[in-house]
């Protein structure tokens, strides 16, 4: 048996593990298995370019962070489109999937990568994906690898940026990657105990947010910590189409509401008030307990399905059983916050502000 | 009272649901679940059932959000043809309460004729096409009630499955599928050019083809769904060659991935056979056909009742009072009303039914109750619309050949059980 793998789209804690799990399961199940990845991401595959990995090359791997492979954002909506030579990128894929003679190959990625596993797919490619997000955003699975250890990450933060708000009592905005859903800002935030969350999924009112930092330091708190998801949005900016939101926040000089935010409620509460990006150190480190038991498990039933020809799926999480769903289905489709969902209420009803 | 029926196809669950005065549906939702890849041989793995169950749930929950009071679960080819379809039936049952009716080929047809036969009416002749997993249904629109009905034993996964090795079928394929076409239309008996001019395509399949067509071409869809005959064979080229084939149907209706360019190839060859001119693509099939039946009276599916529900007077209905019908809806007295046979349904059904749609014909017993289609088509020759038919020697439409021998039924033998009751023989809920 000969596969292949690779990693595409953002990177994040986990990704190593799910691959050391894939290919010590067929490496201690299969005889005379191959196995060889993709370096960053389809561009590899597009290039053809395999790098042999052996059983030795995964020792070691299940507590480092990023991806041994490397990894890029190759656009879906390109890979369809012809090339300078006249071939698509789509095209490129399958001849290297075939040229190589692959029996499978294991596609470790995101909402986008898994689109593109899909097309590969129809092409005749026999594949597997396995749900790589921060965001957690990936329809059909309860869970994604990576997103556990980046809510450990940023409630870290949150907690530290207390510390140091309550010290100059003062408001701090948090800035928490996400900008389609905000389960890891949701996450993050109860984790970090914030006084306001606010996500994509629920725009906000900046008459309440503001209401709910003045009542905070008239309850007595020192600091109001405020965790926002990047694609946050006002609820004036609500009806608007995302690029037109990009422009008017690029005319003030931004690109997400954090900043214009943290002037806002300096102006009108009197609150002395910092914003804090955390950015890329969200991705980064080595994967927590959590996540490195979800990635073996994940990785081991991927390799499962290979070894029972099962393909044109992807792997996930449901009720705490990892189980499959068909690519088709799930491809391109995300996961939102429910924002009258269990854990918004709960948060909400022990005082949390969402800005509603 | 609101009625919703939900159907599971090879590739979705979907959901319509009407009130009964008559009008179009107030509620639909759709939900892609690709039976296909849940597949273990030829029966259903525990995973797609336990998919089936979710989605299943998922839609009962929308149906209890909009006030719906009859729910029917119908299935045809997809889970009728599985190996392990009863062990799936109560599965679903046991999970959600809702009896899973499973709907023979001409049903099906039957179905999809009642929910299109409006464009009967139209000048030039119309012929209706449905393409399902494993059957085909083709109606002649112009023809009353089941007359004009053929129920072909082949659909888009048989044709997958006999025809094409990858995902998507390549010219050569499409080729071999064209003459085994040619073949069965013949063998069928339908007739050639100058009877129809206009085919109508329906279905969840053919609905997801013209989503392909409209992104294709650029068409910004106004009213009526049609595709220009032209453009439609040169996105069926497209289809089976072209470069960026799958990603437009990734783009449009990924879950009709395997689906839609053999669609495209069945529809294509129909309109070369019939010489049609208009192809209207209809976003009414065997769903909503089987909802005007259910609610007219004329078929009595088991059904999921939600007023049986704990706590159902408590329940929320968002709009003014929904009329209920006269029957009695205690818990005892449908038990009562299921063991001799009928239901709410049934009761309305006994009077005679209020028709709808297209006028009845004039005729000296008095309008034709709905409940008993087949018998007042037995009793009078067929009155034909549209175009005159060419001269043959044996009858008008070879569809009428088909109507007048007695039809050879397909798919599962039925069960011996009241069709009011589960295989269990409890009552709805």
């Amino acid at each position: 048996m000969k596969v292949g793998m690779l990693t595409s789209g953002g990177d994040c804690a986990g990704l190593n593990a799910v691959m050391r799990a894939i290919a010590l399961n067929l490496y201690t199940n299969v005889k005379n298995v191959e196995i060889v990845g993709f370096r960053d991401g389809y561009a590899g595959l597009i290039r053809g370019e395999a790098v042999p990995m052996r059983r030795a090359d995964f020792e070691g791997m299940l507590r480092v962070g990023g991806t041994v492979l490397g990894t890029t954002r190759t656009p879906f909506k390109l890979m369809s489109v012809p090339e300078a030579d006249g071939s698509t990128r789509l095209a490129k894929m399958v001849a290297a999937y075939r040229r190589l003679g692959l029996d499978c190959l294991f596609t470790l990625g995101g909402a986008g990568t898994h689109r593109t596993a899909a097309l590969l797919c129809a092409e005749g490619c026999n594949v597997i994906g396995l749900p790589k997000t921060i965001d957690n955003d990936i329809y059909g699975t309860d869970v994604t690898f990576g997103f556990h250890t980046a809510v450990d990450v940023a409630a870290d933060a949150l907690e530290r940026v207390r510390t140091t708000s309550e010290s100059h009592r003062r408001t701090m905005l948090v800035e928490v990657m996400g900008n389609k859903a905000g389960w890891l800002t949701l996450y993050a935030g109860i984790a970090g105990g914030a006084d306001v969350i606010l996500l994509p999924e629920i725009p906000f009112n900046l008459d309440k947010v503001c209401a709910a930092v003045t009542q905070g330091y008239a309850a007595g708190k020192r600091c109001i910590v405020i965790a926002v998801g990047e694609g946050a949005a006002l609820d004036s900016e609500a009806p608007f189409k995302r690029r037109e939101r990009v422009f008017v926040r690029t005319e003030r000089g931004e690109t997400t509401v954090t900043q214009h935010l943290a002037e806002v409620i300096q102006e009108r509460t009197g609150a002395e008030t910092r914003a804090t990006v955390l950015g890329y150190i969200q991705r980064g480190g080595e994967p927590s307990a959590y996540d490195r038991v979800l990635c073996t498990r994940l990785g081991s039933y991927a390799a499962q399905l290979c070894r029972a020809g099962r393909f044109g799926v992807t792997v996930a999480v449901s009720g705490n059983r990892i189980t499959f769903n068909a690519l088709p289905d799930i491809a391109g489709k995300y996961k939102f916050v429910d924002p009258n969902g269990e854990i918004v209420r709960a948060a909400e009803e022990t005082g949390v502000c969402f800005g509603r | 009272m609101k009625y919703a029926v939900i159907d599971i196809s090879s590739s979705s669950i979907s959901l319509t649901a009407a009130d009964d005065k008559g009008g179009e549906p107030f509620f639909r939702a759709r939900e892609s679940l690709t039976l296909l890849h849940y597949m273990d041989g030829h029966a259903l793995s525990q995973r797609g059932i336990e998919k089936l169950i979710e989605a299943v749930l998922a839609m009962q929950e929308k149906c209890r959000s909009v006030g719906v009071d009859m729910l029917y679960l119908i299935s045809t080819a997809a889970l009728r043809a599985v190996l392990n379809s009863e062990e799936v039936h109560e599965e679903i049952f046991s999970a959600t309460g809702i009896p899973l009716n499973f709907i023979d080929g001409e049903t099906e047809a039957y179905c999809d004729y009642v929910a299109n036969r409006a464009y009967g009416e139209a000048e030039g002749g119309a012929v209706l096409l449905d393409v399902g997993g494993a059957s085909t249904e083709i109606c002649d629109l112009n023809m009353e009630d089941r007359e004009g009905l053929c129920c072909l034993d082949f659909g888009i996964l048989t044709l997958r499955k006999k025809f094409v090795e990858k995902i998507q079928p390549g010219e050569e394929e499409a080729e071999n599928i064209r003459k085994f076409l040619k073949k069965r239309f013949k063998k069928a008996g339908l007739p050639k050019k100058g009877v129809y001019d206009t085919v109508v395509l329906a279905g969840a399949t053919n609905l997801a083809l013209y989503a392909v067509y409209a992104e294709y071409t650029k068409t910004h869809t106004v009213g009526e769904r049609v595709m220009d005959l032209k453009k439609f064979r040169k996105l069926t080229e497209h289809l089976l060659s072209g470069a960026g084939r799958a990603k437009l149907i990734l783009d449009v209706a990924p879950d009709k991935l395997y689906a839609v360019g053999l669609a495209a190839v069945v529809a294509e060859a129909l309109c070369k056979r019939f010489g049609a001119e208009k192809i209207v693509v209809s976003n009414k099939g065997v769903k909503e056909g089987y909802l005007e039946l259910v609610r007219s009276g004329s078929f009595r599916g088991a059904y999921y009742d939600f007023s049986q529900e704990a706590g159902a007077k408590g329940r929320s209905v968002p709009q003014a009072a929904v009329s209920r019908p006269s029957a009695p809806t205690g818990k005892e007295q449908t038990v009562e009303a299921k063991k001799e046979g009928a239901t709410p349904a049934a009761d309305a059904a006994a009077q005679p039914a209020k028709r709808r749609g297209r006028p009845a014909k004039t005729k000296e017993e008095g309008a034709a109750p709905a409940a008993q289609p087949a018998a007042n088509a037995a009793a009078q020759p067929a009155k034909r619309r549209g175009r005159p038919a060419k001269a043959k020697a044996e009858s008008a439409t070879p569809a009428a050949d088909a109507a007048a021998q007695p039809a050879k039924r397909r798919g599962r033998p039925p069960k011996a059980k009241a069709p009011e009751q589960n295989g269990d023989g409890e009552e709805n809920v």
